[in-house]
C-alpha cells in the first residue's frame, strides 16, 4: 500500500516547543499522511517551522527562498489582536486547535495536492522477514543505537548498551505491523523523537508488540515457552491477561496449555510469546525445562478452590482489576 | 498492633516509598510510626519509619486486607516475620539510588522468601538516577534462577502499586488453577 508522507522540518524551537508541536501537529494531521520530522537540509520540505527570533536571517531567507515551502513562524510572545493564529505566525501555547487545523488544511495539505506530490514511502511494499537473525540484530549490542520505524514513520531510537528508548513524541501509545523495520540512527534522527523520557528498551518494546494485533505471530501453538522476567504491562486494559500469562510462561509452559487453562484464544497467547521474542525476553525450550502444569491442587478440593476463587474475586472487585 | 488475617506486606529499603505505597492504597488514615533516622549512611531522609505502617481495605463482605509497612531499618528485622506470617504476599520496594540496590535486593530476598515466597519487586526513584542501569536488577533476577516480577514503578502512582498488588494475584491464581473454566478477563 502507497502511503503519503509529510516531511516538516524545523529550526530553532526548543525540545520543549517541539515536542509540543510534534504532537500537536500528529493530532490534526490525517493518519493518510505519515510524518517525518526532516533535517532543514533536507531536500524534500514540506512544511518550515522557524523560531521567529531567526526569521529574518540571511540563511533563513534563503531556504524559504530556494525551497519556496510553507512556512509558520513560532513564538511564544502573545498576540498583540487575540488571535493565535495571525497569517503565518503562531503564537504558543495554543488554546484553540481550529485555527491551526485550517491553517494546515489550507496551506499544507492543499499544497501537497497542488505539487501533486503524494510521495511513495520508502518502505518496501514486501513484507519484511522477521525471524531470529533480525531479532539477534535488533538487539546487538554491537549496533548501539538504533532508528526504529514503520509505514507510518518514526516509532523510536533505541540504545541496546543502556537498554533505553527515546519515542517519537506522538507514537507514545502506538502499535506497529509487520512493515516495523530499523536501521543505525543517524544524528539527524534524534530531532525526531524526544528525550524528555526514558523508556525502559524491553519493557517498551513488549508493550508495541503486544498491542499491535497486525503484526504476525512468531510462534507456532506446540511449541514450549520460557520468558526470562515478567514483562511490565502499560496499560490497565491488558493487564490481568499478561500477568497471568508471564506467570504461567515464567515457570515454562507449553503454549496450548497456557491458552486452555487461561481460557484464551490461541492468537492472543502467540501474540504475548511474539512480543517477548521481540523484547528479547525469553526462549523456545523443550518440555523438560518447563515447571507449569495446568491442573492444580486445589482441583480436588473443592470448598477449598471455592473459598479461594470466591476470596481472589473479592479482592479483584475491591481494587477494580 | 492490629494484626489482621489476612494481609499485603510492603517491605524495603529505607526511603524507598513504602509509606507512599500504602497511602495509595489503604482506605483509612496511615496509622505511622516515625522516627529519627539513625542509619544516615544508608539514607538521607531524616525521619524513618521504626514501627510498622498500618493501612487497611475492606472487601465487600466486611473482611478487611491489612497493609503492613515493614520498619526500614535493618535492626527491626525481628518484626517481620511475626507481618509476613500467612500475608497473600510481599511487596518489596527497592530506592534505585541507594549506593548498592543490588546487594539491597539479594539482602531483603534472602531473608523474605522464608517468610512468603509470593514476592514482587518494585524498584523506585529510577528518574533520580539515570546514570545507573536499570537492566542490573533483571539480570540479576535470571542469573541467580529467581522468578519473581520486577517492575520499575512510582510509588506514590496508584496504579503502578495496584499493578504489583495484581501479579502477586496472578501468581496466586496460577499457583493454584484458579485461572481455569470462566475465567473472566473482560
Amino acid at each position: 500500500m502507497d502511503r503519503n508522507y509529510i516531511n516538516i522540518a524545523t529550526t530553532g524551537l526548543s525540545l520543549k516547543v517541539l515536542d509540543e508541536l510534534k504532537t500537536l501537529i500528529r493530532k490534526l494531521i490525517s493518519n493518510e499522511y505519515s510524518i517525518n520530522w526532516v533535517n532543514i537540509s533536507n531536500s524534500h520540505i514540506d512544511l518550515l517551522l522557524i523560531n521567529e527570533n531567526f526569521f529574518d536571517s540571511d540563511n533563513i531567507q534563503n531556504i524559504l527562498q530556494k525551497k519556496k515551502c510553507p512556512y509558520l513562524k513560532i513564538t511564544k510572545t502573545p498576540s498583540q489582536n487575540g488571535y493565535q493564529l495571525n497569517e503565518r505566525t503562531l503564537h504558543l501555547p495554543l488554546e484553540k486547535v481550529e485555527s491551526l487545523l485550517d491553517w494546515l488544511q489550507i496551506n499544507l495539505i492543499s499544497y501537497l495536492n497542488q505539487k501533486k506530490t503524494v510521495v511513495v514511502s520508502n518502505l518496501s511494499n514486501e513484507p519484511l522477514l522477521i525471524d531470529d537473525k533480525f531479532i539477534r540484530n535488533l538487539h546487538s549490542l554491537e549496533h548501539a543505537k538504533l532508528y526504529l520505524f514503520d509505514d507510518k514513520g518514526t516509532l523510536a531510537i533505541i540504545d541496546n548498551r543502556t537498554q533505553m528508548a527515546w519515542l517519537e513524541p506522538s507514537r507514545q501509545q502506538t502499535q506497529t505491523n509487520q512493515s516495523f523495520d530499523f536501521t543505525f540512527a543517524k544524528t539527524s534522527d534524534f530531532t525526531k523523537v524526544s528525550r524528555k523520557k526514558n523508556y525502559y528498551l524491553q519493557d517498551w518494546l513488549w508493550n508495541l508488540i503486544w498491542h499491535s494485533k497486525n503484526f504476525g505471530n512468531l510462534a507456532t501453538e506446540d511449541r514450549y515457552f520460557k520468558i526470562d522476567h515478567w514483562p511490565q504491562p502499560y496499560q490497565k486494559e491488558y493487564r490481568k491477561v499478561s500477568l497471568q500469562l508471564s506467570a504461567c510462561f515464567i515457570q515454562g509452559a507449553k503454549i496450548t496449555d497456557v491458552a486452555n487453562q487461561l481460557n484464551l484464544s490461541i492468537d492472543d497467547v502467540l501474540r504475548f510469546v511474539t512480543a517477548c521474542l521481540m523484547a528479547n525476553n525469553g526462549k523456545f525450550t523443550s518440555a523438560n525445562k518447563c515447571a507449569y502444569t495446568p491442573n492444580s491442587y486445589l482441583e480436588n478440593s473443592n470448598t477449598d478452590n471455592h473459598f479461594f476463587r470466591n476470596f481472589i474475586g473479592k479482592i479483584r472487585r475491591r481494587f477494580g482489576l | 498492633m492490629i494484626i489482621q488475617q489476612y494481609k499485603i506486606v510492603f517491605a524495603g529499603s529505607m526511603g524507598a516509598g513504602k509509606t507512599e505505597a500504602i497511602k495509595s492504597l489503604s482506605e483509612i488514615p496511615i496509622l505511622e510510626t516515625e522516627a529519627f533516622n539513625t542509619d544516615v549512611q544508608s539514607h538521607q531522609k531524616t525521619q524513618t519509619t521504626v514501627g510498622i505502617d498500618y493501612g487497611e481495605i475492606t472487601l465487600d463482605d466486611g473482611i478487611k486486607i491489612g497493609l503492613y509497612g515493614t520498619p526500614g531499618q535493618s535492626r527491626f528485622d525481628f518484626i517481620w516475620s511475626v507481618i509476613c506470617e500467612g500475608a497473600i504476599g510481599v511487596i518489596l520496594l527497592l530506592d534505585h539510588n541507594s549506593p548498592n540496590p543490588i546487594n539491597e535486593l539479594e539482602s531483603y530476598l534472602e531473608t523474605f522468601k522464608n517468610y512468603n515466597d509470593n514476592i514482587v519487586i518494585g524498584i523506585t526513584h529510577i528518574d533520580e538516577n539515570k546514570e545507573s542501569s536499570l537492566q542490573q536488577y533483571r539480570h540479576w533476577i535470571k542469573e541467580n534462577g529467581l522468578s519473581y516480577p520486577l517492575f520499575f514503578i512510582d510509588a506514590r502512582e496508584q496504579e503502578q502499586i495496584l499493578m504489583m498488588v495484581e501479579s502477586l494475584i496472578a501468581s496466586l491464581e496460577v499457583k493454584v488453577g484458579l485461572t481455569s473454566q470462566g475465567n473472566d478477563h473482560a
